[in-house]
């Protein structure tokens, strides 16, 4: 019996510790990243600059073919609304809005993920 | 005490590990300033691949004419993009009015024609004069393609690179009023929108 306490000490550090790790790991994740996949990649697409306020919104056409949804815009308003067909890749562009910053993109995919935003790859 | 404070630390670190890990591992599906996730769908345009089709006017004839670029994109995918015209090619309006070139070489509505017969997205813009987009391109099976909105229902123009275009005012025709159809040389139809 004494020699279990520490070591049952040690398991739930041990545990604690990946807890933890995992914990950070999923509010990193849920906090959508520019761009990710999620069945299919999507999210706000920089393009060849991240500061020429020129960008899109996108959910590419696969692996996964469902109908999908690729909003575009600035500053927590949508300026474009998109929707495509399955098997197409959603694109929605947009230029000369505001600094790309606050730029923003909100998608779905059918059955896949639901509606959800995405900031600049360098957010305000 | 001081013990609490060692573990607090140590979980504290633990979070901030996970969450560097979780960022180090995001930024391989986008790490490059080019739209090009890894393992992800290289859509930028094979050069010299890109040509207008399917011009029209403006529907309330303010502005310049609007068209299809048809392009093939790196991994083979064909893409189009629709937008007014200005110096010969398609773009997208600013906000001060003025007309960016689409660029090309990032994607655009791009899809793969040995999966599904026929791609097709719908765009609607927000504000005063806003238009309601309708474009695509159709496959070698796609026979016709037929646009439906509250003022009805009509073929588009299909372009020789099988791009089609529809612009409505959007007032007209929100994008969840649009629909569209594709019939196949088969005989069958496949709904591509709506």
């Amino acid at each position: 019996m004494t020699s279990s306490g520490p070591r049952v000490q040690r398991g739930v550090l041990l545990l604690a510790t990946l807890a933890a790790f995992a914990f950070g790991a999923v509010i990193k994740v849920a906090s959508a990243s520019h761009y990710h996949t999620n069945c299919n990649g999507h999210g706000l697409v920089h393009g060849n600059s991240t500061s020429d306020s020129a960008y899109h919104s996108r959910v590419e056409g696969g692996p996964c073919q469902r109908t999908s949804r690729c909003d575009v815009g600035q500053f927590g308003n949508i300026v474009s609304y998109g929707g495509a067909a399955a098997g197409v890749t959603c694109d929605n562009f947009l230029s000369g809005y505001g600094p790309e910053c606050y730029g923003n993109a909100w998608t779905r995919l059918t059955d896949a993920f639901d509606y959800h935003r995405h900031d600049a790859h360098s957010p305000c | 005490m001081r013990r609490t404070i060692i573990a607090l630390v140590t979980l504290a670190l633990c979070v901030a590990g996970g969450f560097a890990t979780a960022t180090v591992l995001g930024a391989g599906a986008d790490g490059s300033p080019a739209p090009k996730p890894a393992g992800g769908l290289d859509l930028g345009a094979k050069p010299g691949s890109d040509s207008v089709e399917s011009r029209q006017a403006d529907p309330a004839g303010r502005g310049p004419d609007w068209g299809v670029v048809v392009f093939t994109a790196r991994n083979g995918h064909a893409c189009a993009a629709a937008g007014p015209i200005a110096g010969g090619r398609v773009g997208a309006r600013r906000r001060d009015g003025t007309i960016a070139p689409y660029p090309i070489d990032e994607g655009a509505s791009c899809v793969d024609l040995d999966a599904v017969p026929a791609g097709a997205q719908v765009t609607m813009g927000t504000g005063a004069g806003a238009r309601t987009v309708v474009h695509g391109v159709a496959g070698p099976d796609v026979a016709s393609v037929t646009l439906t909105t509250p003022q009805g229902a009509r073929d588009l123009r299909i372009g020789p690179r099988g791009s089609f275009l529809a612009v409505l005012d959007a007032a007209d025709a929100a994008l969840g009023d649009v629909k569209l159809s594709a019939r196949l040389h088969s005989g069958a139809s496949r709904q591509l929108l709506g």
